[in-house]
């Protein structure tokens, strides 16, 4: 059985709590991380699993970290998947949209986001 | 003495008689010839005195000079115009007479000009000029001259000079009013160019306060999303933790009202999408029939729920040029609007009319129709005049979305209703595709 292991990066800490009331509720091992700079740290840490990460963040956005992310050879292991509040494409998103398996839209329906997350873990 | 008497002694008695016939033809004749120059001075001095009458009565003024511009004689007309009577006038130097600033020209005519001139010439001269009057001012007046001629010699001029003052007075109001005009030209212009500078900023304020507008509104919506997506993600969550059924209840009124909060806001969203220019359709050929048909039986647990009875008429294969997603998007909002129109129930009925290049679909219902004035205003933003948009169901953009999504697609889109309690027919257009 896949262990069921999910990042919540999002610097709102509103989103972080639901996310983490809502998919601990359905026995996910919820790790959250207030910044791009949190989310690197415990990539070497160790974390492997499910990524939800923000792409409006101060300082190092999603895009930023995904970079990082790619740069210190952290993906391995890993699914990303991008939250976004915005519409409209991204300009920083070139060339990084290959690291990331979706995207979902802020704001979500609760059944419809644990469904999905649930159907990364297949990629694992 | 003697020798007459004798001469005449030796002329015949008829000699005499002849002699003094003679005589008396040559009295008659010299009779006739006094008679004649008589009659002759009679006629000089009738026609002197028709000329001086003339010269006399002339409406217009006259004037003769000497060669040197001694005043020879004025007539009765001239005597008004100026107020000089004769006597001031007469074997003066007639330069005084005329105003300072036109004397230069007067004897740039006179002196230079008119010596070079022939006859003819003279007589075509027209001379405006300024007399004095006396007891102060001008007289305008525009002069035309007749050189005198004695021995083929010019000796003098005899000038009529006829009053322009009035004309000259029109031309100055002319000139006068002409600036006028020129100066509300001006005017105008100015205005036109503040009108038009005002225009365009006013409507480039107004453009910017759309726009403002449309970005608060974004903005907002941006800004909701993350408030809202902890608030719909939590409160079921608590809602189902609750045992008190009071305050599960409670917990229900606020997860429906954030779920019409987070439906505002997705439309809105998705309407300032469509609303973009960064918004890009995939308008490919479709096959109406089957979309629709698709549509349908994904929402009929739906329109079970809501008791609505669907009778779909679109059959066949009928290409259209459309993307298929918003299409799909199209219908839903169509179809949610029926259904909130229809609350106890009712048929949606839906055909399909093929025009020459077009298709007609129309989303008929049996819900509560609609007046005039809300068939004018139903495809406006926020517009919730309607008797089923008042509900935490409506945003008010659900038709000017599909407005939106049918224009992207070169159609129109319309209502038609019989009337308040009859039901409503929302009709929109798409273009043929090929196939």
């Amino acid at each position: 059985m896949v262990e069921k292991r999910v990042m919540i990066v999002d610097d709102e800490p509103s989103i972080r709590i639901a996310l983490e009331v809502l998919l601990k509720g359905e026995g996910f091992e919820v790790t959250t991380a207030d910044s791009g700079q949190k989310c690197i740290e415990e990539l070497k840490k160790g974390f492997k699993g499910v990524i939800l990460m923000d792409i409006m963040m101060p300082n190092m956005d999603g895009w930023d970290t995904i970079k990082e992310i790619v740069e210190d050879d952290l993906l391995e292991g890993n699914i990303i998947s991008m939250l976004t509040a915005k519409d409209a494409p991204d300009q920083k998103m070139e060339g990084l949209q290959e690291y990331v398996i979706d995207y979902i839209t802020k704001p979500f329906e609760p059944d419809e986001l644990v469904a999905t997350v649930e159907g990364y873990l297949g990629y694992l | 003495m003697q020798e007459i008497q004798a001469k005449d002694a030796d002329k015949t008695k008829e000699e005499l008689i002849n002699e003094l016939i003679e005589l008396r033809e040559r009295t008659g004749k010299l009779e006739k010839l006094k008679e004649e120059f008589k009659k002759t001075e009679e006629a000089l001095h009738r026609s002197e005195e028709r000329f001086n009458s003339l010269f006399e009565n002339m409406v217009d003024a006259v004037y003769v000079v000497s060669k040197s511009g001694k005043i020879i004689s004025v007539n009765a007309a001239f005597e008004r115009m100026t107020g000089w009577s004769r006597d001031d006038l007469v074997e003066k130097h007639f330069l005084p007479l005329v105003h300072p600033d036109d004397l230069k020209s007067v004897m740039e005519i006179i002196q230079v000009q008119i010596p070079d001139m022939s006859e003819e010439e003279v007589l075509r001269i027209a001379m405006d000029v300024r007399f004095s009057k006396k007891g102060g001012g001008y007289v305008s007046v525009e002069v035309k001259m007749t050189p005198l001629i004695e021995d083929g010699m010019m000796v003098g001029q005899f000038g009529i000079a006829r009053e322009i003052t009035e004309r000259k007075r029109a031309e100055e109001a002319i000139k006068q009013r002409e600036k006028e005009l020129s100066k509300v030209r001006e005017k105008l212009n100015e205005f036109y160019r503040n009108f038009e500078h005002n225009f365009e900023e006013k409507m480039s304020k107004t453009e910017n306060f759309m726009h403002q507008r449309e970005e608060f509104v974004n903005q907002l919506s941006h800004d909701l999303r993350n408030p809202l997506t902890s608030l719909v993600t939590l409160l079921p969550i608590i809602g189902q933790r609750e045992k008190d059924p009071e305050l599960k209840a409670m917990i229900e009124v606020i997860i429906d009202n954030t779920d019409f909060m987070k439906q505002l806001v997705a439309k809105t969203l998705s309407f300032a999408k469509l609303n973009s220019p960064d918004m890009e359709f995939i308008i490919e050929d479709t096959d109406v029939v089957k979309e629709v048909r698709a549509i349908v039986k994904s929402r009929l647990n739906i329109f079970e729920e809501n008791n609505i009875k669907v009778e779909n008429k679109i059959a066949g294969r009928t290409i259209v040029k459309a993307d298929r997603l918003v299409l799909e998007d199209l219908f839903e909002h169509l179809f949610n609007n029926a259904i909130k129109c229809m609350p106890d129930g009712g048929t949606l009925t839906l055909d399909l009319k093929k025009g020459y290049d077009f298709v007609i679909i129309s989303v008929e219902d049996t819900g509560i129709g609609l007046s005039s004035v809300q068939l004018n205003q139903i495809f406006e933003e926020y517009y919730k005049g309607d008797d089923c948009r008042y509900d935490l169901g409506s945003s008010g953009l659900g038709l000017p979305i599909c407005k939106r999504i049918v224009e992207k697609h070169g159609g129109v889109i319309w209502a038609e209703s019989p009337g308040k309690g009859h039901g409503a027919t929302f009709c929109f257009t798409l273009k043929l595709g090929s196939g």
